[in-house]
């Protein structure tokens, strides 16, 4: 049985090789919509984070500290007991306009004439060398109130200009992987910054940062985790993450379909080669091993192929792709479950051929 | 007759016989909600050795007879026996079994698998009775040798004639080299060369220790056959005589549906109900016709069965022809209306 359903793979060649290339490319689709959606949720959690791993204290009714956005006095942060530092953050929503990419190099080209790009963005004030503030992997930290580090994902070159509300800032180091709410970028500026920005330099907090332990809170604050603030930020694209995972469901069912279809096209064309096998003495059973051994290569292959494909797309994705390494074990064996499912009914059609048709002619 | 080809000599027999005995094979089965009949108390004895020829036409019960002896149609009644064993009383296992070791089949149409070259299409019976493959395709070699096809061995069915096609098909039918080998429409699709070809090598094959059953249409089988079987009874119209009156009373039935006969009916007075026995309820009216009308005429001149049955729904008196006065009525009353 082995060597027919090789024979038949090699006979029918352009077929399967059709199948299993729109099978891996649905494949390709499944691992990398899953791992936006990954991406999503490893870049808030990596974020907040790599600002404070510790305590995050928030005004009481505040959602999260990315999600409200409620100043209040920052002199707070003195009566709060805990067995380490207390700190400040002010974290706001807006839009950074830049110049575009495409003007500043037809400005090096002698074009003076300047195009803006404008972004929304997650403006976070924090301490200097403090808690709240970005990892910087590319340049150096803020260190005066006209410097400004951004995340890579903003795509702002270190000593370009970047205005937020009034002011202009340099850009002086950039953090890579710091997005909230879908790729949305972060950029860090010196606390004072931000007050001018947004509560016109009143020496307010949105949250307070410590990496100790609370045991004493004024009136008025209440103390949360950082993985409680994570959660709390991808609530917001709740809705995004599910019809990611509705599309993800999807494109498995077109996957099987796909399977499905082929297996069966297959057991259609062999109805007689089945007919004859079984007149011959072979049984039901092998015949099914057969065709569930081609659902079974098809899905591997494409599965295989899928991984491949993946990664070679990865980098053109503009959002961060967080692909798990469990994916790869997981994948072909969902692929060879889901295979099997959707050949059921072309095994149907191989149980159910009565070897009396192999005496019938060409047209019965 | 050539002599036989001592390469395709069968394996010496254990059973002492390999005769073939059918007793009142019946089968039935359902097409459009009617039953057919194809084969109604049908019996037959064959010697081992013999080639044995069902000849007729299509729809007469040649392949459904070859399915029965293949053990891969259940009669409905009537028994098989080749040699020790009776094929009619095996069981599901039984008959796989049965068709692994003791049938070769040579399909209408080749019915080679087309993914398979023709040595892997020769070994596969082998293959699927648990063959080691090396084996199998060393007795495929052989075979394909013999038959003429040892140069083809690794092309497929796509890339030879339809004579090199059924010389394949007819050495996996020898590939486990099975008492009884049966062949549907062997010469069906060949040209005369090709037909040529095979019938020779059929012919060979069939020697003490196998038979050959082979089903067709094609009467120039006949002189090579040991033995002949007419499936479809062939109503002579000389047998018919001349036309007569046939009297019935309301509720006698004049013949019936799967019935032979040579008479075609012309109604002269009363009524005449046509019925179609059906498999799952009672029968169905198909027409009452009165005088002037005739019935019964296609069997006789298709060589077919009654299809319906004819009872007197009055009492009814008709006028039976046979087929050539029937045909020469019909034209005559044409030319008058013309």
């Amino acid at each position: 049985m082995w060597l027919l359903t090789a024979r038949d793979l090699q006979h029918r060649a352009l077929r399967f090789g059709m199948a299993i290339f729109g099978t891996a490319l649905l494949f390709a689709m499944v691992i990398l919509v899953g791992g936006v959606a990954a991406g999503f949720s490893s870049s808030a959690t990596g974020t907040v984070n790599a600002m404070n791993e510790g305590t995050w204290i928030l005004p009481e009714g505040a959602s999260g500290a990315f999600t409200s956005y409620a100043a209040f006095d920052a002199g707070l942060a003195d009566e709060v007991v805990a067995d380490d530092e207390v700190v400040p953050l002010l974290i706001m929503r807006g839009v950074a306009t830049s110049e575009a990419a495409e003007a500043v190099a037809s400005a090096d080209e002698g074009d003076l004439s300047s195009a803006e790009a404008t972004q929304d963005i997650v403006l976070v004030g924090h301490v200097a060398a403090g808690l709240g503030g970005p990892p910087v992997d590319v340049g150096r930290a803020a260190s005066g109130l006209d410097e400004v580090v951004a995340s890579s994902a903003a795509e702002l070159p270190i000593g370009s200009s970047v205005w937020v509300g009034e002011r202009d800032l340099e850009v002086v180091g950039t953090a890579d992987g710091m997005t909230m709410f879908a790729g949305t970028p972060l950029l860090f500026v010196d606390l004072e910054v931000a007050r001018d920005i947004a509560v016109e330099g009143r020496p307010a907090a949105t949250a307070l940062l410590t990496s100790g332990t609370v045991s004493s809170l004024p009136d008025g604050l209440v103390a949360i985790a950082a993985t409680a603030v994570a959660d709390d930020a991808l609530r917001l694209i709740e809705d995004a993450v599910g019809t990611i995972d509705i599309i993800n469901v999807l494109l498995w069912i077109v996957a099987a379909s796909v399977i499905g279809a082929v297996v069966y096209l297959s057991a259609l064309d062999r109805l007689r080669d089945f007919a004859v096998l079984k007149a011959i003495g072979a049984s039901t059973r092998s015949l099914l091993v057969g065709l569930a051994l081609q659902a079974t290569i098809v899905a591997v292959v494409a599965a295989v192929l899928a991984i491949g494909l993946a990664e070679l797309l990865v980098p053109v994705f503009p959002l961060h792709v967080a692909i798990d390494p469990g994916t790869f074990i997981r994948l072909p064996l969902l692929a060879v479950g889901v295979g099997l499912l959707a050949s059921l009914g072309g095994l149907r059609r191989a149980v159910g051929v009565d070897p009396a048709a192999a005496f019938s002619g060409p047209g019965g | 007759m050539p002599d036989p080809t001592p390469d395709l000599a069968p394996a010496p027999s254990q059973s002492s016989a390999r005769d073939l005995t059918i007793r009142g094979l019946t089968v039935e089965y359902r097409s459009g909600g009617y039953p057919i009949r194809p084969l109604d108390g049908f019996e037959l004895d064959a010697e081992d050795g013999e080639m044995v020829l069902l000849l007729g036409p299509s729809g007469c019960g040649k392949t459904t007879l070859l399915s029965c002896l293949g053990g891969i149609l259940t009669p409905m009644e009537g028994s098989i026996r080749i040699g020790d064993t009776t094929v009619t009383d095996l069981d599901a296992r039984g008959w796989s079994r049965y068709r692994r070791e003791q049938v070769g089949f040579v399909f209408q149409a080749f019915n080679l698998i087309p993914s398979l070259t023709a040595l892997e299409n020769v070994a596969a019976p082998l293959l699927v009775a648990g063959t080691p493959r090396r084996a199998a395709m060393r007795r495929a070699r052989e075979l394909l040798e013999q038959v003429d096809m040892g140069e083809r061995l690794r092309n497929r069915p796509g890339k030879l004639s339809g004579g090199q096609q059924q010389r394949v098909a007819i050495a996996r039918g020898l590939a486990h080299d099975p008492p009884l080998l049966l062949a549907d429409e062997p010469t069906a699709n060949l040209d005369y060369i090709q037909a040529e070809a095979v019938i020779r090598l059929l012919r060979e094959l069939a020697r003490p220790g196998r038979l050959v059953v082979i089903a067709t249409h094609d009467d120039r089988l006949v002189p090579i056959a040991d033995r002949v079987v007419e499936l479809a009874q062939h109503v002579r119209d000389d047998d018919a005589g001349p036309p007569q009156t046939v009297r019935l009373a309301a509720g006698e039935v004049l013949f019936e549906q799967g019935s032979w006969g040579q008479l075609v009916y012309v109604i002269e007075a009363g009524e005449i109900e046509i019925l179609r026995e059906r498999s799952d309820g009672p029968a169905q009216r198909l027409a009452v016709i009165g005088p002037g009308d005739y019935f019964g005429e296609l069997g006789p001149l298709l060589g077919f069965p009654r299809s319906a049955t004819a009872r007197a729904h009055t009492d009814v008196e008709l006028t039976a022809y046979g087929a050539d006065d029937f045909k020469r009525t019909i034209r005559a009353e044409a030319g008058r209306v013309g």
